[in-house]
C-alpha cells in the first residue's frame, strides 16, 4: 500500500511535460488509427498512468482513459469523495466513479467511440481479469489491441523531469544510507531508521530487503518479525518517489571485512560510471571474483520496474536511465550490487 | 507467528479440492492483491504477479514473475517448488496445459492477468472465489487470535501517532514516525491514511505536505498487519484545546460505535451492524452524513485483506464466531468535520470481544 508522501510539486514536473506525453501517445494513436487508448492503474501496475498524469493511486483501482483530443478521463473505483484530492495530486480531465470499473469503462466507451473503433489498451496481457471479462469482450462493438510496444517506446525516452526525479529518489535511498550509525545486529533497528529517514525525505512509498548473511548467500527477503544479521550483510531499498522507482544496495561488514570490500567497491563504481547505453557493454568482473548474474531494469509500461534483455536496453539508445544490478562471488562470499545507471546525456 | 495456521488453511484447501472433485487450484497474486496467495501458501508477494498450482494430492509448484521475488521466495519457503517464469505468461500458459482431462480452477480474478483467461479455468472463477472467500470469513481460532495480536501493534502505534502529532509537523513526517515506529516493533506492512485541519476536511488521504495546525483535528485509520492478518484502528484527536462544538459532536460517534460494536453477535449481519450506527445519526439528524457522499463504508471484515466484507445496510453476510471485523462510523460531520473513530473486533459466542484498547475519548495533544 502506499503511505508516503503523495504530492504534485509543478517545479518538479510541470503540466507542461505531462501535456507533452499525452500529445506524444495521441500522435502514436493517430498513426495507428486508435480512437482510445487505455490503461489500467493499482499499487502494482501504476506506472502508465503516473507516466501520463501524475496520479498514483494508494489504494483500489482506476482506467485512465485517453481520446484523441483533449485531456485523459479517469474512471475509478476509489470513492467519489477523494476525487478533489485526486485533482490536487495530478492532472487530468473529468473523473467519474466506476464501481465496476470493467463494465463503466466499455460502457463509457462506446458512448464516446463509433462502433468498430480500434481501442489500444497499455498492458493488455497484464490487465486484470477483474477488468478484462467486462471490458475486452470479444464481441464487444470495438476492436481491441495491445499498445504496450508503442507505449514503451514512447516511455523509455526520459525527459528531463523524469530523470530529475529518478536523481532526487537515488539521492533519498543514498541519503537514508548514509543516516544510518555504524553495524547493526538486528533488521528491525536498521529498517526502522533507514524508513525513517527515507519518509521524512519525502519518499513516497519504500521496500526493504535484507540479505542477513552473506558468507552464506546474498538472497535478500522480506522484513517479517526480526532478522538476526551477521558479520556481512547486504540491504536493498527500493524507493519511489513521485511515481518514480529506483533501488540501491549497501553492503555492511566488521572493519576487516570492509578493507577487503573497498577494492569491490571501487569495480562497482566503475562499472556504474563506464555502463554505455549506446553499445551493447559488458560487465567484466574483477579477477578471482566469479559473476553470478547482471540484471538491467527500467520502466516502460504498467509496472514501475521490468527486467529487460541487458543488450537490447544498450542498443537503444532512447534508454536514459535503468536499474543495473549484480551480484559478484569470491569463494564463499556474495557481493550483491545495484544502483541506478544514467545514460551519458543524462548523467 | 503461531506455525500451524498455515499448516491449517492448506489443509481446508485441500478439504475443499477432495470435497469438490477438484484436481489444480490455480491461485494468481500481485502486490496489491496476494491475500488469497498468503492463504493458500502464506507467501506475500512484493512485486510483479505470481501464480501458484495447488493439487490435490498437495502438490505445490509457484511461478512467479520476478527474478528477485523468485530467489526470495525460494530462500524463505525451501518447501515450496518455487520457479522464476521468464517469460511469464508463456511459462503459466504451458503449466496450465500439462493438466489435459484434470479439473483446473482459478482465482481471483484481481491477480488473474487478461493474457491467462482464454483458458478454461476462467469460467470457474467466480464460484472459486466464493469458497476460498468462505474460508479467509470464516476463521479459525488461531487466524482470530492473530488478528488479535495485530491490533496490539494498531494500539502502541496509535500512540506512536498520537505522540508525534504535533503543531508544525506535516502530514507526511506524522507518517514517517509512524512507519519507523512499527518497523522497529518488527511489524511488516501497514496501511494508513489520514486526514488534518477542520470544517474543510471530507476525509482521510495519504499523507501531504501540509503542516499540523494548532485546533486541527487529526483522524488516522492505522492498520498494521502481523502474520499476513491486519487489525485496524480509527482515532480522531485535537490539537490543542477541544472546542465544545468539537466534543459534543464525537458524542455522536462515541454513541454510533457503542451501538455498532454491541450489534456485533452470531447470527447477526452486516447490515444490523452497520443500521445499529447509522439509526444513531439519524437519532441526531444527521441521517445525509452515512450515505456514500460522505462516506464509504461502516465498517469491514479484517484478516488477510486490509478491506473485507463491507459494513453496509445491504450486506447480509451472517456473522459467527472467530470472524474479525472493524467497526467504524467514520463519516463527515458539518459542525466540524470529518471525525473517525473505529475498533476491531472479534465475534464470540455470545457477542464479540473489542480488540482494541486505546480510549475512545477524544485524544486531546498539547
Amino acid at each position: 500500500m502506499r503511505r508516503g508522501l503523495i504530492s504534485w510539486s509543478l517545479d518538479e514536473m510541470p503540466k507542461s511535460v505531462l501535456l507533452q506525453r499525452l500529445g506524444a501517445l495521441q500522435a502514436a494513436m493517430k498513426e495507428h488509427h486508435w480512437q482510445a487508448c487505455v490503461a489500467y492503474t493499482s499499487i502494482a501496475q501504476p506506472s502508465a498512468v503516473n507516466w501520463l498524469t501524475h496520479f498514483t493511486p494508494y489504494w483500489s483501482e482506476a482506467l485512465l482513459v485517453v481520446l484523441p483530443s483533449g485531456p485523459p478521463v479517469l474512471l475509478a473505483s476509489l470513492t467519489k469523495r477523494v476525487h478533489t484530492w485526486i485533482h490536487e495530486v495530478s492532472w487530468m480531465g473529468e473523473i467519474l466513479m466506476a464501481p465496476k470499473l470493467g463494465e463503466n469503462a466499455l460502457q463509457y466507451l462506446t458512448t464516446h467511440l463509433p462502433a468498430g473503433s480500434s481501442v489500444g489498451v497499455i498492458g493488455l496481457e497484464s490487465l486484470p481479469g477483474s477488468v478484462s471479462k467486462s471490458l475486452v469482450k470479444p464481441h464487444a462493438p470495438l476492436t481491441w489491441v495491445d499498445a504496450s510496444a508503442v507505449f514503451a517506446k514512447l516511455r523509455v525516452q526520459s525527459d528531463e523531469s523524469e530523470v530529475a526525479l529518478v536523481k532526487k529518489a537515488e539521492r533519498l535511498a543514498q541519503e537514508a544510507f548514509s543516516s544510518l550509525s555504524g553495524v547493526y545486529t538486528d533488521s528491525s533497528t536498521l529498517a526502522s531508521e533507514l524508513e525513517l529517514h527515507a519518509r521524512l525525505g519525502g519518499a513516497e512509498e519504500v521496500i526493504i530487503r535484507i540479505a542477513p548473511d552473506l558468507s552464506k548467500d546474498a538472497s535478500f527477503v522480506r522484513l517479517e518479525g526480526e532478522l538476526k544479521l551477521a558479520k556481512m550483510y547486504s540491504v536493498e531499498l527500493s524507493l519511489a518517489y513521485k511515481g518514480v522507482w529506483i533501488r540501491l544496495i549497501e553492503n555492511f561488514a566488521d572493519e576487516v571485512t570492509t578493507l577487503d570490500w573497498q577494492r569491490l567497491k571501487a569495480w562497482w563504481q566503475q562499472v556504474v560510471e563506464d555502463f554505455d547505453f549506446t553499445q551493447a557493454s559488458h560487465v567484466t568482473p574483477l579477477e578471482g571474483q566469479q559473476l553470478e548474474f547482471v540484471r538491467f531494469e527500467r520502466c516502460q509500461g504498467t509496472h514501475p520496474l521490468e527486467v529487460v534483455d541487458l543488450k537490447q536496453a544498450c542498443t537503444q539508445s532512447s534508454t536514459a536511465w535503468g536499474v543495473l544490478s549484480a551480484e559478484l562471488r569470491s569463494g564463499l562470499v556474495h557481493w550483491p550490487a545495484c544502483q541506478t545507471v544514467y545514460a551519458s546525456s543524462s548523467r | 507467528m503461531n506455525t500451524l495456521i498455515p499448516v491449517e488453511r492448506m489443509a481446508k484447501l485441500i478439504a475443499q479440492l477432495q470435497k469438490r472433485e477438484l484436481d489444480v487450484l490455480c491461485i494468481g497474486a500481485n502486490a496489491w492483491r496476494t491475500d488469497y496467495l498468503r492463504y493458500a501458501l502464506d507467501v506475500t508477494l512484493l512485486e510483479g504477479e505470481a501464480m501458484a498450482f495447488i493439487g490435490r494430492d498437495k502438490s505445490v509448484v509457484l511461478l512467479v514473475q520476478s527474478a528477485t521475488e523468485a530467489r526470495r521466495l525460494q530462500k524463505e519457503y525451501p518447501h515450496l517448488q518455487t520457479a522464476h517464469a521468464e517469460p511469464y505468461y508463456p511459462k503459466v500458459l504451458e503449466r496450465l496445459r500439462g493438466f489435459p482431462g484434470k479439473a483446473v480452477v482459478a482465482a481471483p480474478w484481481v491477480a488473474l492477468p487478461h493474457a491467462l483467461l482464454a483458458h478454461d479455468w476462467a469460467k470457474s472463477v467466480d464460484e472459486t472465489v466464493e469458497w476460498i472467500d468462505l474460508l479467509m470469513l470464516n476463521k479459525s481460532a488461531a487466524e482470530a487470535d492473530a488478528v488479535e495480536h495485530a491490533a496490539l501493534f494498531a494500539d502502541e502505534g496509535y500512540a506512536g501517532f498520537a505522540k508525534a502529532a504535533r503543531v508544525g509537523v506535516k502530514e507526511y513526517e506524522l507518517t514517517a514516525y509512524t512507519e519507523s515506529w512499527l518497523r522497529k516493533k518488527g511489524c511488516p506492512e501497514n496501511f494508513m491514511i489520514l486526514g488534518s485541519g477542520g470544517v474543510e476536511v471530507r476525509g482521510m488521504h495519504p499523507p501531504g505536505e501540509r503542516v499540523l495546525q494548532q485546533g486541527d483535528l487529526v483522524t488516522t485509520e492505522l492498520t498494521p498487519c502481523v502474520d499476513g492478518y491486519y487489525a485496524q484502528i480509527c482515532r480522531t484527536l485535537v490539537l490543542g484545546k477541544p472546542s465544545a462544538l468539537q466534543l459534543k459532536c464525537y458524542q455522536v460517534f462515541q454513541e454510533a460505535l457503542e451501538a455498532g460494536i454491541e450489534a456485533v453477535k452470531p447470527g447477526a449481519t452486516h447490515g444490523e451492524v452497520a443500521t445499529a450506527q447509522n439509526d444513531v445519526f439519524r437519532k441526531y439528524g444527521l441521517a445525509e452524513y452515512v450515505g456514500s457522499e460522505y462516506t464509504r463504508v461502516r465498517g469491514h471484515g479484517m484478516g488477510l485483506f486490509v478491506d473485507g466484507a463491507h459494513v453496509l445496510e445491504d450486506v447480509k453476510l451472517v456473522l459467527e464466531p472467530n470472524m474479525t471485523l472493524i467497526v467504524h462510523p467514520n463519516t463527515y460531520h458539518p459542525d466540524v468535520g470529518y471525525m473517525v473513530l473505529g475498533d476491531t473486533v472479534r465475534v464470540t459466542e455470545t457477542g464479540c470481544k473489542v480488540l482494541n484498547k486505546t480510549s475512545r475519548e477524544l485524544l486531546v495533544v498539547d
